[in-house]
């Protein structure tokens, strides 16, 4: 793999873009610059680490990506499309149909068993009926937790409701999957399988997963390449084995 | 499909807060309980009016009487003559009075549209009997062709009306029959009955009066129940008699004497008031027009009772309007409920969104929602209205039977439209306070709203 920030054929179109993305926040008097002008290219099927202190503006990126949120400057394009020029409603069909996310606080609704979770996740896809009720049994039984279907998120372990997370963001089989810090809270060897399964999903489904991560030892087995950012902006990347 | 998937998971969003959307259902339910029975009261007072005018078809009558100013048509004898125009009154004035006799009686039957006409003729003192048992009561003629009309089939509680031939037959009211030694009105029908009358009657010369005594045999063919309203007056001791049975008793000039000493053309063989029944009701009015452009005075029940309708649309909208009120209140207990569930939803909202709900998709949730409750409480309002109606008028037949009133009264009368405008408008009312916490719902931002979480 090529140590820049655009590896791959020269001829092949990322499948992500950014172009001097930036996103501020107005606190008060002061303005804080989360990211600050970001340019970031990932090819289709890599896996692709982020790390990175604290603050230093992952989970913005992630965002911006994945189309929740919108830039204060630059530009995102994702499988082509500019989510600037995208509609509401477009931007959320982006979301609903382009992009799987996994959350660094998961976000399972509390008052769902990790079942109904799923369920919920499938009947905005647009899935229903008795095949509804089929995939988030198979989603849940690949993540381990076949057994755990009708526990709330409340009833789970932490690193159990990240793992019904992660069924969540694949369900759909998204061709895109951004990931914060999916094995944050799992040990060395529940997130070994974890991201044994992302990979498996990435080879099968070619998906590109943008995986955001503290686990540099991870980061250097599992992906393709790695970027470090600081204080918002991309220093320089770091090659995987 | 979609749509009511979402809807589904709007019955279980509204499930999760149990008591916080039974209480949101019953305002709604106590706004369309309450408009309910006020307008099925208002509704069952106005039935309870007019069923005896519909049941004895005197919607479609028109009586008759001799214009007492000679020849005039107009719609109150009493009223002063200002409205009337200057040509009319000349015109008018070289018309001799119109007599309202049998010839006449004739010429009406023959206006298209009417039914039937006949003299109204009563008598206010005949002397019934059967067998031993005698009694007093006042007669009422009758056309026979009055039991085509199958109104009155509800008044009879036994037997049948009088038949189209000739034969001497009398109805008897309930009251009447027991009088008589009937207890069971049924045991009353198929008896023989002596009706004796007394009085003055027509001799052979014109205004020549005799002093008679005539008692006649009729057949009892049916009893009926008196009608609270209606030309019965207040007696309970009446008997209907076929208009041609009774032309033969004496005792009627009497009641043409005294439309003569009224000033009328009152004379033996002239009528005092004649009944013409319409077709139906719509052609009343054209038919009333044409008698009065003969020279008779022409009044229809109908266009009296036009006040009255008047006065119960003003009640019914009254009463909607005080129902609506209270339905509009539960409608903002529905926009706080839900605007408080938007509140405490607010990450699951940012959630959904996030995971690929359009801003529609989250409008239509938060909508459905105000939906099921607009639908369980309209539901509930219309139980709660059937409860409550039950309740008044066990209590109102209980209250009447205390004072020894036998007369059954449905107060309250629930007409299918009635329930289905209750429910809809239930619904309406809730979808209508959800619009707001809806979209308050379907602006979310996902990440503000996760951030939260
Ligand atoms: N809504 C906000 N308002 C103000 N500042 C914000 C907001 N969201 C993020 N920030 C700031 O933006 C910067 C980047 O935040 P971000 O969450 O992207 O960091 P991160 O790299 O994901 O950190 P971590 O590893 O702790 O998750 C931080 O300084 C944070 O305080
Ligand atoms: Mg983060």
């Amino acid at each position: 793999m090529p140590s820049e920030d655009s590896p791959a054929a020269p001829g092949d179109p990322p499948i992500i873009r950014t172009r001097r993305l930036a996103r501020s926040y107005q606190v008060g008097e002061s303005t804080i610059h989360a990211l600050r002008g970001v340019d970031l290219d990932v090819q289709p099927g890599e896996l692709l680490g982020v790390v990175g202190v604290s603050g230093s503006g992952k989970s913005t990126l992630l965002h911006l990506i994945g189309g929740l949120d919108a830039p204060t400057a630059g530009e995102v394009a994702v499988a082509g499309q500019a989510l600037g020029a995208l509609s509401r409603r477009a931007r959320s069909l982006y979301r609903r149909q382009t992009v799987g996310f996994v959350f660094q606080s998961f976000y399972l609704v509390p008052t769902l068993s990790a079942l109904a979770n799923l369920k919920m996740a499938l009947t905005l896809q647009g899935v229903y009926g008795a095949c509804r009720e089929q995939l988030a049994r198979e989603a849940l039984g690949r993540v381990g937790l076949a057994e755990r279907a009708d526990h709330r998120p409340g009833q789970l372990s932490v690193g159990q409701q990240q793992r019904v997370a992660v069924a969540r963001a694949l369900l759909h089989e998204p061709p895109v999957l951004l990931a914060d810090e999916p094995t944050a809270n799992l040990d060395s060897t529940t997130a070994a399988e974890l991201m044994d399964l992302l990979a498996d999903f990435r080879e099968r489904l070619g998906t590109t997963i943008v995986m955001v991560t503290h686990d540099a030892a991870l980061a250097q087995r599992y992906c393709t390449r790695t970027v470090a950012m600081s204080d918002g902006q991309l220093a320089g990347a770091e090659a995987a084995p | 499909m979609r749509a009511w998937e979402l809807f589904r998971q709007a019955m279980f969003g509204a499930a999760r807060a149990k008591l916080r959307s039974s209480l949101t259902a019953a305002g709604i339910a106590i706004g369309c309980g309450a408009l309910v029975s006020m307008v099925a009261f208002a509704l069952g007072l106005q039935q309870q009016m007019e069923r005896p005018f519909k049941q004895l078809g005197l919607l479609n009558d028109i009586h008759v009487s001799p214009s007492r100013d000679g020849g005039r048509g107009r719609d109150d004898p009493d009223e002063p003559d200002a409205d009337q125009s200057a040509d009319e009154q000349a015109a008018e004035s070289a018309n001799p009075p119109a007599v309202l006799d049998e010839a006449a009686v004739t010429a009406i039957r023959d206006i298209p549209g009417v039914k039937f006409a006949y003299p109204d003729l009563r008598l206010a003192n005949l002397r019934l009997a059967v067998g031993d048992k005698s009694t007093r009561a006042s007669a009422i003629a009758a056309p026979r062709e009055l039991g085509l009309s199958p109104e009155l089939a509800s008044m009879l509680t036994a037997g049948e009306f009088f038949t189209l031939d000739e034969a001497p037959q009398v109805l008897l009211s309930s009251e009447l029959a027991r009088q008589l030694g009937f207890d069971d009105a049924a045991d009353a029908v198929g008896e023989q009955l002596t009706v004796s009358a007394t009085g003055l009657a027509a001799g052979d010369e014109a205004g020549q009066f005799n002093f008679t005594d005539k008692q006649i045999e009729a057949a009892i063919v049916g009893v009926f129940d008196v009608p609270q309203f209606g030309p019965f007056g207040d007696s309970a001791s009446v008997a209907l008699i076929p208009a041609d049975l009774m032309q033969h008793l004496p005792g009627i000039v009497e009641s043409q004497l005294s439309s003569m000493r009224r000033g009328g053309a009152g004379a033996p063989g002239n009528y005092r008031r004649v009944v013409v029944r319409a077709e139906s009701p719509a052609e009343v009015e054209r038919i009333a027009k044409k008698i009065r452009d003969r020279g008779f005075h022409a009044r229809t029940l109908i266009s009296e009772l036009g006040d009255a309708r008047t006065a119960f649309l003003f009640l019914k909208s009254l009463l909607a309007a005080v129902g609506s009120v209270a339905m509009i209140i539960a409608g903002l207990g529905i926009a706080n409920t839900l605007l408080m569930t938007v509140l405490e939803r607010y990450e699951e909202i940012g959630l959904y969104k996030a995971l690929g709900a359009t801003d529609g998709d989250v409008r239509l949730l938060f909508l459905s929602e105000a939906a099921v409750l607009g639908l369980v409480g309209g539901l509930l309002g219309l139980a709660l209205a059937g409860v409550v109606c039950w309740g008044l008028q066990w209590g109102l037949t209980t209250y009447m039977a205390s004072q020894g009133i036998k007369q059954k009264i449905d107060a309250f009368y629930f007409p299918l439209w009635l329930l289905a405008s209750g429910v809809g408008f239930s619904l309406v009312i809730s979808i209508a306070s959800g619009l707001y916490p809806a979209s308050r719902a379907a602006r979310v931002e996902p990440i503000e709203a996760l951030r939260r979480a």
